[in-house]
């Protein structure tokens, strides 16, 4: 439909960015969530069910991934802006 | 002249006069009368009745009309003439070079074949932002907020955003020509009052 999305896309032969967790699986099977700076990440399939500790730039706030979230980057869901309120 | 609830005054180009209809852009616009042979720069007024019973046709279900002919059409010299069916574009010798061009265009999808217009625009658009709103995406929540999706600045300026930006966000045709409503004042979805809308920022 917009040109630009295909215009402006990342080149397809180099995939997805995302980062390389070693023992993915281990975290699975512990349930226990990966500590993790790499906003950027993209979610890959294999990412779902896993918890992440997703740094946004203070502490790191927790995400459980499910199948929705495929596609988006991890630091989508960690919002670095503190909620504005009255006090 | 009225076309599918729409009002498309006399005086103004046709490729201008169809942005009234939600989804359909100036370049849209413009390929959309190409692929029906009607003239880029013709007046409403000046449609004969098989034109508009083909536009009528193409915007009442983009996706189920008859789609255009594949059959080449012969060069200006009137030779040449390959068999129907044949998808070479340029047969002589002189324009080999733009062959890879053709063979390109030719397997890129026509987006006029899946257009979406009107209401289901408006629906896809609206499922668009409900999805990033229940994942919990930072651009969800702007829109939740009202506030601007892409990063833009919010101490100043940003009235657009704090006009248009909902979770169920209202389209608007691309035009400044506002479409009549014809079909019935029902389906128009009235503003929420201001308290309601303080409400469901909150929310």
């Amino acid at each position: 439909m917009h040109p630009t999305s295909l215009v402006l896309r990342r080149s397809t032969w180099k995939g997805p960015f995302f980062t390389a967790f070693p023992s993915l699986s281990q975290h699975l099977k512990s349930n226990t969530p990966i500590f993790t700076k790499s906003r950027s990440c993209t979610i890959v399939p294999n990412f779902v069910g896993l918890k992440f500790m997703i740094y946004n730039g203070k502490d790191y706030l927790p995400i459980t991934v499910t199948e929705e979230m495929v596609g988006h980057k991890l630091g989508e869901f960690a919002s670095t802006r503190k909620a504005w309120s009255y006090r | 002249m009225h076309l599918l609830g729409h009002n498309l005054p006399d005086h103004k180009p046709l490729k201008i006069a169809l942005l009234t209809f939600y989804g359909l852009s100036h370049p849209l616009a413009s390929r959309l009368l190409a692929r029906l042979s009607i003239h880029s720069e013709a007046l409403v007024s000046d449609l004969t009745e098989p034109q508009l019973t083909s536009l009528s046709a193409y915007l009442s279900s983009p996706s189920t009309t008859a789609r255009p002919s594949t059959y080449t059409l012969s060069p200006p010299g009137g030779k040449d003439l390959s068999p129907p069916g044949n998808k070479v574009i340029f047969p002589s010798g002189a324009q080999k070079g733009k062959g890879k061009v053709q063979t390109q265009n030719q397997n890129q999808e026509d987006s006029l074949n899946e257009l979406l217009l009107e209401t289901e625009a408006r629906r896809s658009m609206q499922a668009d932002i409900a999805h990033l709103r229940m994942v919990g995406t930072y651009r969800g929540k702007r829109h939740a907020a009202g506030y601007p999706v892409r990063g833009q600045r919010t101490q100043t300026n940003a009235s657009s955003a704090k006009k248009h930006n909902r979770v169920e966000r209202r389209g608007f045709a691309s035009s400044a020509l506002r479409p009549s409503f014809s079909f019935g004042t029902t389906e128009i979805p009235s503003p929420p009052s201001r308290i309601l809308r303080e409400l469901s920022r909150i929310a």
